[in-house]
């Protein structure tokens, strides 16, 4: 009876000294927070004042408008190459596969992990290159087989990297239908994730849950940080309310659907 | 994870692979693989259902130990 109370006491203690850990970190984080930001916004103001930071963004359009038509089209080269060896390899390995090795399965599992990886990463890079680039057709007036060369190079860039992610995409789910017979979906399909989700069994879901929640987590801080940014470049740079209102958008979209979730698997509400 | 699991020595008694486990208890051939690797803790119904296939106990396959 003795020793159940003592244990209980420990327990309690620990549980306090585990939440005194956490206060401090995070008011450590809003402490060093709120210096950042201090800092970032003192510097950009000094940068506006004194005139400076036009300069520099007008270099940096120049540079900008040389490199990125290069920079999006060998980015796309590269991933697609990559990407291509990676697959090509794992249908080779998959080949002498003699049905028994486990070992050597798990290994081709994880190595068709990585072209996924780099079709997910590239999506959202070309949206960024495609953007830049036509922000750069629109304040560069001359000359003009220039603005020629950057619309039809990053449309063509763009257009390029979108098929290639697809065939790629498709070249992996089709390698991992072949290894994992259960496993249903077509890549062209609009509801593609939700019927390869299907095909999962628990095990898989799991998975899915845990990185889609560590993706919630990662999203979350990001908005916390973007909104700092614009609300900074909104003060400093005259940006306008428009980066501001995008990232409240996507925050309150991202912990809506979160707390929406929650609600509706909490009383049993949810289909999901 | 504090589940130990004897899966891979009851599977080579039935003289199956993973994908042929994962076919008999209608799971796939990569939960299978994480079992047997401790990284993944099946549910009770999974649980029950890979005893039953292996004509043995849950205890006898999965085995709880408390984290110290």
């Amino acid at each position: 009876m003795e020793q159940h109370t003592n244990e209980k006491i420990d327990a309690e203690a620990m549980e306090k000294k585990k939440d005194a850990k956490i206060t401090v970190k995070f008011v450590i984080i809003m402490v060093l927070t709120l210096i950042g930001g201090v800092f970032l916004g003192a510097v950009t103001n000094l940068i506006k004042e004194q005139g400076n930071a036009e300069v520099v963004w007008a270099i940096l359009e120049q540079v900008l408008a040389y490199a990125v038509p290069i920079l999006f089209v060998t980015m796309n080269l590269v991933a697609m190459v990559v990407g291509g060896c990676i697959c090509h390899s794992a249908r080779k390995k998959a080949a002498k596969w003699d049905g028994e090795d486990e070992e050597w399965i798990d290994k081709i599992e994880k190595q068709l992990n990585y072209p996924i990886l780099i079709v997910n990463g590239l999506q959202v890079l070309n949206s960024f290159m495609f953007a830049l680039n036509f922000y750069l057709w629109k304040i560069i007036e001359e000359p003009e087989w220039q603005r020629d060369v950057i619309a039809l190079g990053g449309l063509a860039a763009y257009m390029a990297g979108l098929i290639g992610g697809i065939i790629l995409q498709k070249k992996v789910v089709t390698l991992e239908k072949e290894l994992n017979p259960e496993k249903r979906g077509n890549v062209l399909d609009t509801k593609f994730q939700e019927v390869w989700l299907e095909s999962c069994d628990e095990a898989q879901k799991e998975i899915i849950y845990k990185a889609a929640y560590k993706a919630f987590k990662a999203t979350n801080v990001a908005c916390m940080v973007m909104w700092i940014v614009s609300f900074i470049s909104m003060l400093t740079f005259d940006c306008g309310m428009m980066p501001v209102i995008c990232v409240i958008i996507l925050w309150m979209v991202l912990n809506m659907t979160y707390s929406i979730s929650c609600h509706k698997l909490e009383t049993g509400n949810s289909k999901n | 994870m504090p589940l130990y699991n004897r899966l891979k020595e009851f599977r080579a008694r039935l003289g199956v692979n993973q994908q042929e486990m994962g076919t008999l208890v209608g799971t796939s051939r990569q939960t299978i693989s994480q079992i047997e690797r401790g990284d993944y803790s099946p549910s009770v119904s999974l649980a029950l259902k890979i005893a039953k296939v292996c004509e043995a106990r849950v205890e006898d396959i999965f085995e709880y130990e408390e984290e110290s």
